[in-house]
């Protein structure tokens, strides 16, 4: 842990804008702007890249900032943003979008997908008014099998229609504009709603019992919260498809830095995981076929996480 | 009004119901201590005084209004509850574990005031949790965790404390501090606690309310419910019930099975200045029936002796063994099947004991070896039993298997 973990914020801050930056001038035609017309760079950097740049730093914050407050909420470092078949839920919106409207609002059918699949998975988990986490928890597994194996079957009958919805499945950029960064302004203002309940979410995390000592309406806070960043998630995805590993494993890594305080968790989580979108994006894009952006997230977070695993065993 | 009336609750999980029927009420600035065997439903009694249970019937009133009509944080404010440690997920360091306990009072967006400040850094110190305050709760041990938990809720101000079994986890000297600063936050403060230790209880405890099997069986001051029979009753463990020499309240100690086994073999012990009380133990737990003497009164022994309700000789204190004590001693040794000697100061009062024995028919044992105070006489007996067939024994492992 570090010493002073507030610090932390405007170093990321700095790394996330030099990183973006950077990714603006990184691309296939990196070399050959020079022979661009004024109007032909204006168009690349304004119109293409920089929506896709800033697409990216919003919704790796929101992965983030969901990933951070499911493992507050669940106790548990092993929770993600994905938990309540989120992503299940809005692969299948976007697949059903696919496969039978040739991909008509598709991010809106993926939006209702993921935050519907969570409502699902809370009501199905009530009992009696109250939600326990366990519960919660098996329910959204149970729920994401469910949905997992309606998109199997979707797939299965998709025909040519395959490589798009997988492409979904594991996430990217390349068709984000200004009008998904636009969307992704909600993400933004979610996470306010998050960052000012942070205070109760560090009372959260003691256990619920303690919670409700301490003078905190759990069932109430617990509803808001998953609410919220069911909400960041499911905007994510409908934006960028189903990317993995950002809100697992970035809060994993900053709460290792700056302790479990949310107030800094929260947001330093957030600068850390745009930071790996842009960079991950950056990359997918710099390749000579470009790659869905989850699965460099995969290849680079799952052995990482594998690493943190064995070097210590409570975080 | 009472501080909490509790109002006929009928509690339980699911199916299972734990508590029936029960009411208390406790008044304010009160140090009520919840005794009883596990299971009984103390715990569950304490939640339900708490928002995190509510009762299947009957209600619990704070300060005449109902649990449901306080606001969370309100309540919070009021009710501090301490539950038995738990693990804690996250590595919290301790100060800000510490720091939550002022989360009642504190604004969504709003830092801690100054004052919240010195409210939490009194109550480290008032729990000696000070010097832990940059470590990580997870790096804590058991005790100190319990100890940083109390600390917390303590931080909250509350009028009313709960608290589940405080002095688990803790040493004998934390166990005594945490009771002694819990007894010392009354009666600005009521406290309910459930206890485990009858003898911590019956020392800090206002009053006590034992339950079993979800009722509560008796309550009142240590002295009136911590009766033998009482404690029998509930605990089904015999007790001997005496006063505690420096604070006067009741205070425990189990038979430990002395009185189970009435043998048939039996054992006559003569002894002094406490070398017995071992011995009359350590026969009766293996099915002898001992007996005891001449004692002086002002021995220990001799109240152990009585305690224990054991067949014995008593002089008063420091008189002679007189010749009426000898022949019932005799008498006592007539109807044995041996006899131990163990070591003891002997002087001109007590030589008798050991005269007796040169004409006894039965077997003798001697375990230690006597004091001389009667100017070389009582060596000189002892070395006179040796030689007419006695066996000294090392130790009492040594001696029971020679007795056996």
């Amino acid at each position: 842990m570090l010493k002073h973990p507030a610090a932390l914020l405007p170093i990321l801050l700095i790394i996330l804008t030099a990183a973006a930056g950077l990714s603006l001038f990184i691309g296939v035609s990196g070399t050959e702007l020079f022979s661009y017309t004024p109007e032909m760079i204006h168009k690349l950097l304004i119109d293409v890249r920089l929506p896709r740049i800033l697409g990216a730093a919003i919704v790796g914050a929101g992965l983030a900032a969901a990933g951070c407050t499911m493992q507050g909420i669940f106790r548990n470092p092993m929770a993600d943003p994905y938990l309540l078949g989120t992503s299940a839920g809005g692969s299948l919106g976007a697949a059903f979008s696919i496969v039978t409207l040739g991909g008509f609002l598709q991010p809106v059918f993926a939006f209702i997908g993921s935050l519907g699949s969570t409502v699902l998975v809370y009501f199905a988990s009530r009992r009696n008014g109250r939600v326990a986490v366990e519960t919660l928890l098996l329910t959204g597994i149970a729920v994401s099998l469910l949905l997992s194996a309606i998109l199997s079957f979707l797939i299965y009958s998709a025909g040519s229609n395959i490589k798009q919805i997988m492409f979904f499945t594991m996430g990217g950029f390349w068709n984000v504009y200004w009008s998904d960064v636009l969307l992704g302004l909600f993400i933004l203002a979610a996470a306010l709603v998050l960052f000012i309940f942070s205070r109760d979410l560090n009372v959260l995390s003691l256990g619920e019992e303690e919670a409700v000592h301490l003078g905190i309406s759990t069932e109430r806070t617990k509803r808001i919260l998953l609410l919220i960043s069911a909400f960041i998630t499911a905007i994510a995805v409908s934006i960028a498809g189903c990317i993995g590993f950002v809100g697992l494993i970035i809060p994993h890594i900053i709460r290792l830095l700056t302790g479990p305080d949310h107030r800094i968790l929260l947001p330093a989580s957030m600068l850390a995981g745009a930071i790996l979108l842009v960079l991950a994006d950056t990359l997918s894009r710099s390749l000579p076929t470009e790659l869905p952006v989850g699965i460099i997230t995969a290849v680079l977070g799952a052995p990482f996480f594998i690493y943190l695993l064995r070097r210590r065993t409570k975080v | 009004m009472s501080c909490i009336d509790v109002r006929g609750i009928t509690v339980g999980y699911g199916e299972h119901t734990v508590i029936r029927d029960l009411s208390l009420s406790v008044e304010r600035g009160e140090f009520v201590g919840i005794l009883g065997p596990n299971g009984c439903g103390k715990t569950t009694l304490l939640r339900s005084m708490t928002r995190i249970l509510k009762p299947d019937t009957g209600t619990v009133l704070i300060e005449g209004k109902e649990l449901d009509s306080y606001d969370a944080r309100e309540f919070a404010k009021f009710v501090g509850c301490v539950n038995q440690a738990t693990d804690t997920a996250f590595s919290f360091q301790v100060k800000d574990i510490v720091m939550m306990g002022r989360h009642p009072y504190a604004g969504r967006l709003k830092p801690l005031t100054e004052e919240d400040l010195k409210i939490v850094d009194e109550a480290m110190r008032f729990t000696q949790v000070n010097h832990l305050k940059d470590r990580l709760i997870t790096e804590l041990s058991g005790g100190e965790r319990q100890r940083v938990l109390i600390s917390k809720t303590i931080a909250q101000q509350p009028k009313i404390l709960l608290l589940d079994e405080p002095t688990n986890h803790l040493d004998v000297c934390h166990q005594i501090e945490i009771l002694q600063m819990l007894k010392s936050l009354t009666p600005e403060i009521t406290v309910v606690c459930v206890l485990h230790d009858l003898n911590l209880a019956s020392t800090f405890c206002d009053r006590l309310v034992l339950m079993n099997k979800g009722c509560i069986k008796a309550t009142g001051t240590p002295a009136e419910v911590l009766t033998p029979k009482m404690v029998y009753d509930i605990f089904s463990v015999r007790m001997i019930v005496s006063s505690h020499p420096l604070t006067g309240r009741p205070y425990l100690v189990p038979e430990y099975g002395v009185f189970s086994n009435p043998g048939s073999k039996r054992i006559h012990v003569i002894s002094g200045g406490g070398s017995g009380t071992e011995l009359f133990y350590a026969f009766a737990l293996r099915g002898f029936a001992v007996s005891a003497g001449v004692l002086s009164l002002n021995d220990s022994d001799a109240a152990a002796a009585q305690t224990l309700g054991i067949r014995g000789v008593f002089e008063p204190p420091f008189a002679a063994v007189s010749s009426g004590s000898a022949s019932k001693m005799r008498d006592l040794i007539d109807d044995s099947d041996a006899v131990v000697l163990a070591g003891m100061p002997v002087g001109p009062g007590n030589l008798e004991n050991l005269s007796v024995l040169l004409d006894v028919k039965k077997p003798v044992y001697i375990l230690g070896s006597v004091t001389d105070f009667a100017g070389g006489r009582a060596k000189t007996l002892c070395d006179e039993l040796v030689q007419r067939g006695a066996r000294a024994a090392g130790s009492l492992p040594e001696l029971m298997k020679m007795i056996q």
